[in-house]
């Protein structure tokens, strides 16, 4: 938690959100720190991906509460979330597929600069804006599909298209919801190198969900497994994945 | 130089071929009424006021994707603004007041309007445009004592310009600058960055909303730009026709305006141009023959489009039939200037 020295960047309270019956987050509490990489694991329908909606806003809790940096931000709609540094990339396609890559990507800067009603300038003069696309696009291996629509690319384009994205929002933490489903092996190790270099180089908290376990292992000395709602283990992936409440869990009670 | 080919949709190397036109037409435009009848001059007038409530249409098509049937609220208010003012209470009939004032009204009216209807998409916006249109006109119906009721206001005399009268080529030169003006700062917000945002927001709503896009008050501004494009025509239209209704406000005159940009094109920035002049110029000429189906043929014309050419519009017909010839004559160019 807190204990590397760094402050809380963003703390979870005692999250609870219930669909009927159904216990998707059941007073969950988290606190990361700058830097920190989290990965978060466990089987389909466990929660994480309400419990990273309940952090971006998208979901809103039954109750708990949100902090960033100290400050509350539960009420706060997604939007607001995201210009304060708390950015999520998406499990299925979420892009804007009618764009080239390189106005996919010009998107987010304008927005992350606060341009959204920018109506009388010629967006071509926004040099500035048009240079960081540049060197996003460069860091995430993106330049030479720069003028291709985002609709004619691949699975694995996408995804990369996405989180760089999400990088030209200066997020001071990003929330990846299985950044490689559907991706080929080959790619999916090409993209989570791409994604944990940025992450390290800009010392960005994240909380990563993932499903392949030996990703998991690669990617952070910290993971979480989730089960109904809760956080029912946490530590090491080595020594979490040996625990038999976890095997249960993640394979199936069958073996 | 890099920067610019990187940023290719915005500035396209032909940008000489679409200046050298913009100024063919103008220049058209601008002795036609030296060689038409008066006639003739009032229907090409008309043409031009037309384009930018559909360029309304246009900017909530092709950037949010919604259908827009609302613009008769704004043409409406500019309409009545210039019929009261410059007719029934005669108080002012210069159009530098009255321009700015309709625009201002219309820009606090589609604001207010906004915060409704653009909290909806889809379905539900097309509903909601049509269900305020009808209230408006119904308000205007039943006002008798104010607005006339189903009389309208008739009469409206022509406005002045820095206190001096304008004739009726006056109102023509007057309309098409004021056209020719809007069409320009539709092409400008149609490349900054505001209008990209918009597309996000169009191409992906929670993707929008994650990468910080206020969804709501983007979309309200849009609404706003639509509707002011209207608002400012609504005054000249009224000068135009020298006759304000409430049919001005039925949402079926809105309507209009959606089949105008079909008819177009709307994935051309010249599709509502070219739809305000064929609608307007068709309406013309079959009501001539028959007067009571010009609306049947041209609900049947933009059902054809719709079917066959989708959001091509005429403007993309055109560009079929004609792209071969002028692609051959752009390729001898280039054999011509290789040898340079």
């Amino acid at each position: 938690m807190g204990n590397n020295q760094q402050p809380v960047l963003l703390a979870a309270e005692k999250l609870r959100k219930f669909y009927g019956e159904v216990r998707a987050a059941n007073d969950i509490s988290l606190e990361i720190a700058q830097g920190q990489v989290l990965t978060l694991v466990g089987a389909n329908g466990a929660g994480k991906s309400t419990f990273l909606n309940l952090l971006t806003g998208l979901v809103k809790p039954d109750r708990g509460e949100i902090r960033l940096l100290g400050k509350r931000i539960t009420g706060l709609a997604p939007e607001q979330r995201a210009k304060m540094g708390i950015v999520k990339t998406f499990q299925l396609e979420h892009v804007f597929g009618d764009m080239t890559v390189f106005d996919h990507v010009r998107t987010a800067c304008l927005s992350a600069a606060g341009k959204h009603y920018s109506m009388f300038k010629d967006i071509s003069t926004e040099t500035e804006i048009n240079g960081q696309t540049e060197q996003l696009l460069e860091l995430f291996d993106l330049a030479r599909v720069s003028q291709s629509l985002v609709k004619n690319l691949g699975h694995g384009f996408k995804k990369v298209i996405d989180i760089a994205t999400s990088f030209a929002m200066k997020p001071k933490i990003l929330l990846v919801d299985e950044p490689t489903s559907g991706v080929g092996e080959e790619e999916k190790y090409h993209i989570m190198e791409l994604m944990m270099n940025q992450i390290r180089a800009n010392n960005l908290a994240a909380i990563i969900v993932e499903h392949d376990l030996n990703l998991v292992k690669d990617l952070s000395n910290e993971t979480i497994v989730m089960h109904e709602g809760e956080f029912i283990a946490r530590g090491a992936p080595g020594d979490v994945f040996g625990q038999d409440k976890v095997v249960e869990v993640l394979v199936g009670r069958g073996f | 130089m890099g920067a610019n080919t990187r940023t290719g949709r915005m500035m396209p190397s032909y940008i000489d071929d679409r200046l050298i036109a913009t100024i063919v037409l103008t220049a058209i435009a601008a002795v036609i009424p030296l060689f038409v009848s008066e006639y003739v001059r009032t229907l090409i007038q008309r043409c031009l006021l037309w384009i930018p409530p559909t360029f309304g249409v246009y900017i909530i098509y092709s950037l949010l994707r919604q259908v827009h049937f609302a613009q008769s609220i704004f043409i409406g208010l500019g309409s009545y603004i210039a019929a009261f003012l410059a007719g029934k209470y005669f108080v002012t009939s210069e159009l530098l007041i009255l321009l700015p004032l309709s625009l201002i009204v219309s820009i606090g009216v589609a604001y207010v309007l906004g915060i409704f209807i653009m909290r909806r998409t889809g379905f539900y916006f097309a509903i909601m445009g049509i269900a305020v249109t009808m209230a408006f006109w119904s308000l205007v119906y039943k006002m008798r004592q104010i607005t006339g009721g189903s009389d309208g206001i008739s009469d409206i005399k022509n406005p002045s310009l820095f206190g001096i009268q304008l004739g009726d080529q006056g109102l023509y030169y007057v309309s098409l600058v004021v056209s020719l003006g809007l069409i320009l700062l539709m092409r400008r917000i149609l490349h900054s960055p505001f209008s990209l945002q918009l597309r996000a927001i169009s191409g992906d709503l929670q993707k929008a909303e994650s990468i910080g896009i206020p969804v709501n008050g983007m979309r309200r501004l849009a609404f706003i730009v639509a509707g002011a494009n209207a608002g400012v025509a609504g005054v000249l239209l009224a000068f135009s026709y020298n006759y304000v209704g409430p049919t001005t406000f039925a949402w079926e005159f809105g309507a209009h305006f959606v089949q105008a940009a079909i008819i177009g094109g709307v994935n051309y920035f010249v599709g509502p141009i070219v739809g305000a002049f064929v609608f307007v110029g068709l309406e013309f000429l079959v009501s001539t023959w028959f007067p009571n189906l010009w609306e049947v043929v041209i609900g049947v014309i933009v059902a054809v489009i719709v079917v066959t050419v989708g959001e091509e519009g005429v403007t993309g017909i055109v560009k079929d039939l004609f792209g071969r010839t002028l692609k051959r004559a752009n390729l001898e160019e280039r054999t011509y200037s290789d040898g340079k």
